[in-house]
């Protein structure tokens, strides 16, 4: 019996946890005397999040449940991810995630074993109204995720230490943030947040990976119980989406109002976020930009 | 080897200064952003992570000269209670697990740097840093580190335990 | 390995270094290295581990600890403080104990100026001792009191102190500093009152004396010139984080310019000055920042071997009510903070105290200014208390350091009873946070 060590990028059993922890709950059931899979736990207390893709390739960690943007430093082309206009099960049949995988293989020294949360897209939060695509004037608070939209939009872009965002935005030292649509209750920002802008733009989504050199390990029997258990997590898509509702509802409770985009305004919107993001990711990555632009965008 | 030692003390003692005046630097800075914002002259976006970095390299550079000042906080209760003999046996077991610890950090820091050189790792954030630049004070002040542990093991096999001057005072 | 195995291992060891005399920070680097090794995986795990020591630093949220030294060692070093100290001297007229409640009144408001304790009873001691001693004032209330004021610098913002905890136990750092304020003034006022009490029922004990009169203006002129000017440093770093203007980091920042102002206007601020700040904050930072290197990795090993997660079971298991655990997690403290500085002891026990704390349902703000009270009792608990070694250093050489363990017990016993009364009425540290502007 194999046993494998996994960490998550975000703390026990908060949004981003809680499928990978009944995905490893999956195995581990259903592995029963062929593979276990060990959690350690995840956020900080276990391992600095943005150490957790270095771990995974060293193989400190076997696997690790983390977004893209948390491995930039290892592969750049991890930012395209968000931009993906297909769902993971299209990617796998499109080619679009055996390019990935590639790349994940080469500089990652791993596989890329599951994606979830790929139905919960990102929203701009605002404390001032807005009525059109338009933040010139606004000071939003960043991670290099928004950076490029944000700034298409005409924003003032500010960096905030993530413990210091709420008060930032108490005293207006920032006017809204970029945030996926759930986990905004979770950090209390909801009590300094007034609008939330809909529709939302990319991919929230978190990458599953693991060590390239424990997945070669692994024997057929072992493959196949861990195969299942992402195929069932990779079809969570609709139950994430009715929590994201759920979440909105609570969000509309606790005074958070939506600033709605329709039609042509709304089409515009997205077309924006997708350019610019593809237009700094190009720029960064001319080696397999292009190709990924051509898999990813419909 | 007198002058090496000097030119040695004078390169510590930079070390410390340096890392005092980022920490005013840092404050100048802040403080400077603070009020230009206020005034609604826009931000220093690369503040935040230009600090971090700066919070980093200034602890490493200035960690060995800490350690030549003896103001690394230690409990002393063993060592200020036996004879002196044991004491200095106990200051040149310890002087030897620092060194030991200094020398394997230098190791695998060192290969770490290497590592993140070869895949040309870049930090994405307001500002786009290679990586090793950063990683690379870590075997720096390790063997830094290792040396002042060396010079401390010398002066204990002659006799003198560094133990009773130790600035036990500079605490919080 | 299981987890009892693990947690013997890594505890085991590393009081084994702390107590043979290895630094602090180089005894919880060694066993990171066996941590890593035989947890994290042999050589790829010494490697992350160098990693870690990277990531742990990289962090805004810490840039205040070395700030609010440097605000401390600023007016220490120009001067500025002792002239404010001896305005506080000129205020008070003759009476039993006079110069212990100076040191008390004299370090309360210096304690609002600087997040730095041995600032503080440096500052004190240095100033007020010799002349102390030479008035034939006992031990006690000549040690004594500098020492508890002197303490008193890490509760009452601002505090590097309560940076540190509040970044790492994820507690609001602004409301943490801000509940520092209340309790503060109350052990300040006990300390006043024991003085005054023990001098006027035995005044041998700290003789009175005849004081040049200085009456009307003359009186008033130093004070006014010398103290009420600096309560703008402490309107600045506290009203900024009240009025919600100013992010901890951000008052810190502005805390050392209106420092560096105010002895400029003083005409005290010379480079000289500033190297000698400069130094200061940085062998002091560096100090703590060095061991927060080494103990964040170790609490991250300690998490990753199992050992955390089992410990927390089995305490749980045992059904005890969240205020039996508190009073553990408070005896377990003390306990600790005879044998180590207050940064060890914050590194040691928060992995396990915080998701305790949230199991049980104890308020964290609470628990934190109960913990800051319990670090600031340490520092004069023997054998190890930092603050009881800084008076050694500025005593005269007669003064044996069982005398200042004798000096610091009566204020220790004040400082025990205000935890007893913070732990039964927790409003005295939470109420002043809940009022701050939403
Ligand atoms: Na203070
Ligand atoms: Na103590």
């Amino acid at each position: 019996e194999t046993t494998l060590r996994a960490v998550s990028a975000f703390a026990d059993d908060t949004t981003f946890s809680v499928n990978f922890q009944r995905f490893i709950d999956k195995v581990n059931e259903s592995g029963k005397g062929v593979i276990q899979i060990n959690y350690v736990g995840g956020g900080g207390k276990v391992m600095n999040p943005f150490e957790l893709g270095n771990a995974v390739k060293t193989g400190v960690v076997d696997i690790g449940n983390l977004p893209g943007a948390f491995y930039t430093n290892l592969l750049p082309e991890a930012d395209a991810i968000k931009l993906s206009r297909y769902t993971i099960q299209e990617e796998r049949q499109n080619g679009a995630w055996a390019y990935m995988n590639k790349l994940h293989n080469e500089k990652v020294n791993a596989e890329l074993l599951a994606r979830q949360k790929d139905c919960v897209p990102f929203h701009i939060y605002l404390n001032k109204k807005i009525d059109k695509p338009d933040l010139t004037g606004l000071k939003i608070r960043v991670t290099p995720i928004y950076r490029a939209f944000f700034a298409a939009m005409g924003a003032e872009n500010i960096r905030t230490a993530p413990g210091e965002v709420y008060t930032a935005l108490e005293r207006g030292t920032v006017d809204g943030y970029g945030w996926p649509t759930v986990g905004v209750l979770d950090l209390g920002w909801h009590e300094v947040t007034k609008y939330r802008v809909d529709p939302g733009f990319y991919r929230a989504s978190v990458e599953i990976l693991m060590n390239l050199d424990s997945w070669k390990k692994l024997s057929d029997a072992e493959r196949g119980v861990i195969n299942s258990a992402v195929q069932w997590l990779e079809s969570l898509c609709e139950e994430d989406k009715a929590i994201a509702e759920k979440e909105i509802a609570r969000q509309t409770e606790a005074g958070i109002q939506a600033i709605t985009f329709e039609g042509q305004v709304a089409d515009d919107y997205l077309q924006l976020a997708y350019d610019s993001g593809w237009k700094a990711f190009l720029e960064a990555n001319t080696e397999h930009g292009p190709k990924l632009q051509e898999l990813l965008s419909k | 080897m007198k002058q090496l030692a000097s030119l040695y003390s004078t390169l510590l003692d930079a070390c410390g200064l340096l890392a005092g005046f980022v920490f005013v630097l840092l404050a100048l800075f802040v403080s400077i952003d603070v009020v230009i914002r206020n005034v609604g002259l826009g931000n220093f976006g690369w503040l935040i992570e230009i600090s971090e970095y700066a919070l980093y390299g200034a602890t490493f550079i200035a960690a060995p000269w800490v350690l030549r000042l003896g103001a690394h906080v230690r409990v002393d209760l063993v060592v200020g209670n036996v004879p002196r003999r044991a004491a200095l046996a106990l200051e040149i077991v310890t002087d030897l697990i620092g060194l030991a610890i200094s020398l394997i950090l230098f190791w695998y820091s060192l290969a770490a740097t290497i590592a993140s050189a070869e895949s040309n790792s870049l930090i994405f954030k307001d500002l786009v840093v290679t990586e090793w630049w950063l990683l690379a004070v870590l075997p720096a002040s390790m063997a830094l580190l290792a040396i002042e542990f060396v010079v401390r093991l010398v002066r204990a096999v002659r006799g003198r335990t560094e133990a009773g001057n130790d600035t036990v005072l500079d605490g919080l | 390995m299981d987890w009892l195995s693990a947690l013997v291992l890594m505890l085991g060891l590393l009081c084994a270094l702390m107590a043979i005399g290895l630094p602090v920070a180089f005894a919880f680097l060694g066993v990171n290295i066996v941590g890593a090794f035989v947890f994290l995986g042999g050589e790829a795990g010494l490697t992350q581990l160098a990693r870690n020591a990277m990531a742990s630093l990289t962090s805004f949220t810490l840039v205040p600890i070395a700030l609010f030294l440097l605000m401390g060692e600023i007016l220490f070093h120009s001067g500025v403080a002792f002239k404010a100290i001896d305005a506080v001297d000129r205020l008070i007229s003759r009476v039993p104990g006079r110069l212990s409640i100076v040191s008390v009144v004299g370090g309360t408001i210096f304690s609002s100026l600087s997040g730095s304790t041995i600032a503080n009873t440096a500052v004190l001691g240095s100033m007020l001792l010799p002349n102390m001693l030479k008035r034939g004032y006992h031990p006690t209330l000549a040690m004594g009191p500098i020492m508890a004021a002197g303490s008193i610098a890490m509760l009452i913002p601002p505090s590097a102190l309560a940076v540190l905890l509040g970044s790492l136990a994820g507690i609001s750092i602004s409301k943490l500093l801000i509940a520092g304020i209340i309790p503060g003034l109350m052990l300040s006022i006990f300390f006043l009152g024991y003085v005054v009490i023990r001098a006027g029922l035995k005044p041998e004990l700290a003789p009175s004396y005849e004081i040049e009169a200085v009456r009307g203006w003359n009186r008033w002129r130093p004070f006014v010139i010398y103290v009420l000017p600096l309560f703008g440093i402490f309107a600045v770093v506290v009203g900024s984080i009240l009025a919600g203007w100013a992010t901890p980091t951000e008052s810190a920042a502005l805390g050392c310019t209106a420092s560096a102002i105010a002895a400029a206007g003083y005409r005290s601020l010379s480079v000289k000055v500033m190297i000698k700040s400069m130094r200061e904050t940085a062998k002091i930072a560096v100090m703590i920042l060095f061991i927060i290197v080494a103990s964040v990795t170790f609490s991250q090993i300690l998490a990753f071997s199992g050992a955390t997660n089992g410990l927390l079971g089995v305490i749980n298991s045992f059904e005890a009510t969240p205020f039996m655990i508190l009073l553990a997690m408070l005896v377990v403290l003390l306990f600790l903070g005879a044998f180590m500085d207050q940064v060890s002891m914050i590194m040691i026990t928060l992995p396990f105290f915080i998701p305790l704390a949230k199991l049980v349902g104890i308020d964290l703000l609470w628990l934190g200014v109960l913990m800051l009270i319990v670090m600031e009792i340490s520092f004069t608990t023997p054998p190890f208390g930092l603050l009881l070694y800084v008076m050694k250093g500025v005593a005269p050489p007669d003064i044996t350091l069982g005398q200042i363990y004798a000096a610091a017990a009566p204020f220790i016993v004040l400082e025990l009873i205000a935890l007893a009364i913070i732990v039964a009425v927790p409003d005295i540290a939470t109420w002043l946070p809940t009022i701050m502007r939403r």
